[in-house]
């Protein structure tokens, strides 16, 4: 959106507000009925999903194959919920499929797969392998000569896999600056926090040793993304980065930055608990129910 | 909670006269109203158009499904994400986050095609245009701002006459009221044909640059300003018809009493809405 006045910005702001607590919601009633999958994950990266399809990409829900689409690479596969959430609100399908979630059958399983989901753009679930798939987009965009961007959300987990870097050299060696990797860095994975696990700070610095242009900023600030995001996608040399910093389970006060809820779904009271702060989170942004 | 978000749909084919109602209609709401193209819901840009050889009056070309979700978000007040159509470039642009103010007018070829969409409106309005009027219109807008030839057009127009005439069309038998306009000497004749019971809601009269809508056993009045002789009216029959042809001196050109008949309805409701809220 073409931001033109202080007014019209703060405006959109308060809608990302209301639209992501609303895909919060959606997040965990989903993975609650499922009965299994990753709150913590599909949580910490609400925000950067968000700011991405309801502000940032140019992306067509009428027609999600469209040929000048800007491409979303979801490589964190198990934050699935997120993206389905994000991209139900944004009009691909409709909402109440959300229900179905990890069902036999369902287009919406725990790990995305070839489903016939519109707007899923590549499968994934096993980690690593998100940068070189949309690296290999982002060069065929470019011998196309179509004048879209590819954007690859990555876990801060998930750069133990070292394909991630090989991936990241192809793309500064291929100057292609028209790709962006966004980094939700929630600080655990599977096993604990990333720091014990496989330590792979100062994350930052070591984006730029391989090529890429970086920035960091804070994954729940919708407005500091966006600014993020605008500066990303204004590259004309090499590929850039940003680490957004995020609290694993954002949004459900006994889940942020709990590693214990990385793969385990809510139950019975705490599913309650969990809903009502979200709800009331949904209230206090002036989103009725 | 009730009602919170009026829905009017206006359709008509390309270039018979929608967007100009849809701005007169905003101009008198005060801000109370948003216009949105339904356009905006194509499947395909004009690129992909050209290679499937398909017109944007097939069903199949637009996305009829998400229009009835926005159409029943934006009637309880939620916002959505709304896709753009730039029609400059014939491609799609980044969808933008649409808030509803108290009513949303949409425009387009296909805004009550199928019975989802028709049940989420409040009033469904059909401009049936005459060919003549649409082809000079279109070629007056349409080589100036949306870079097309005129014989790009003639044959445009010509591919799209039959699902003109298979989709779009029938549309006029589901409307509440139907605004004809006619090539006439000198300009536009307007007619006007509503539904029994669209103009009920109104209690009392109100007032438009010399035209007044009164209530009038069980249907309605449209009567010329008290000061101008020959008062216009219709009689409570079982189709409201007005018949506007060249205007007496000092009363409104017939397009222009349409759009003021229309907009009055559309106030009268908002006003309705804001006394029913304070009573509450």
């Amino acid at each position: 959106m073409a931001i033109r006045t202080l007014g019209e910005r703060e405006e959109l702001l308060r809608e990302l507000a209301r639209v992501a607590a609303r895909v919060r919601y959606r997040v965990v009633e989903a993975i609650g009925r499922a009965g299994s999958g990753h709150p913590g994950g599909s949580l910490s990266v609400v925000d950067i999903l968000v700011v991405l399809y309801f502000a940032h990409m140019r992306h067509t829900p009428t027609n999600p194959s469209w040929w000048a689409r800007d491409r979303l690479v979801f490589s964190k596969g198990h934050g699935c919920p997120a993206l389905y959430a994000v991209l139900a609100e944004a009009g691909y399908f409709d909402p109440e499929e959300l229900a179905t979630l990890r069902r036999f059958g369902s287009r919406l399983q725990g790990h995305p797969g070839m489903t016939g989901l519109p707007g899923l753009e590549v499968p994934a679930g096993s980690l690593g392998h998100g940068l070189s798939v949309g690296a290999g987009i982002a060069l065929g965009l470019r011998l196309d000569s179509i004048p879209a961007r590819v954007y690859v959300v990555l876990g801060d987990g998930e750069l133990d896999e070292g394909q991630v870097w090989e991936a990241a050299l192809f793309a500064s060696h291929q100057r292609l600056s028209n790709l962006v990797a966004i980094v939700d860095a929630n600080g655990f994975q599977l096993d604990g926090p990333t720091r014990e696990i496989l330590d792979t700070e100062p994350l930052l610095a070591k984006w730029e040793a391989f090529g890429w242009e970086g920035m960091e900023v804070d994954g729940h600030d919708h407005a500091a993304l966006l600014e993020a995001l605008e500066w990303a996608a204004s590259s004309e040399r090499a590929p850039r980065v940003i680490v957004a910093r995020t609290v694993k389970g954002k949004g459900v006060s006994f889940m942020e930055g709990q590693g214990a809820w990385h793969g385990v779904a809510p139950k019975g009271e705490e599913l309650e608990k969990a809903l009502e702060e979200l709800g009331r989170a949904m209230e206090v942004r002036g989103e009725g129910w | 909670m009730g009602k919170s978000v009026w829905l009017v749909g206006i359709a008509g084919d390309s270039a018979s006269g929608k967007g100009t109602l849809a701005r007169a209609l905003l101009e008198s709401l005060d801000g109370q109203a948003a216009w949105v193209s339904l356009d905006d819901y194509h499947v395909f840009d004009r690129r992909e158009r050209k290679e499937r050889k398909i017109t944007p009056l097939r069903p199949e070309a637009n996305h009829l499904g998400l229009m009835a979700r926005h159409y029943r978000a934006l009637a309880s007040g939620e916002a959505v994400l709304k896709p753009v159509y730039d029609h400059s470039t014939g491609t799609f642009g980044r969808p933008q986050l649409f808030r509803p103010p108290r009513m949303v007018i949409f425009t387009g070829l296909l805004p009550f095609a199928t019975r989802e969409l028709e049940e989420a409106l409040d009033l469904k309005v059909f401009l049936d245009t005459h060919p003549e009027l649409k082809y000079a219109w279109k070629v007056a807008r349409d080589c100036r701002t949306r870079g097309y030839t005129p014989e790009d057009l003639a044959r445009d127009m010509a591919r799209r006459e039959p699902d003109f005439t298979a989709f779009v069309e029938p549309q006029r038998d589901r409307a509440d009221l139907v605004i004809s306009q006619l090539p006439a000497e000198g300009g536009v004749r307007s007619r006007l044909r509503a539904v029994p019971g669209i103009f009920a809601p109104v209690r009392k009269g109100f007032r438009q640059g010399g035209l007044a809508l009164v209530p009038w056993g069980g249907g309605v009045v449209l009567d010329a300003d008290p000061a101008v002789e020959g008062a216009w009216l219709v009689k409570a029959a079982s189709l409201l018809e007005v018949d506007l042809p060249s205007p007496p001196p000092g009363v409104l050109e017939g397009s222009r009493a349409v759009r003021a008949i229309l907009a009055g309805l559309l106030r009268g409701w908002l006003e309705e809405a804001g006394t029913r809220e304070e009573a509450v």
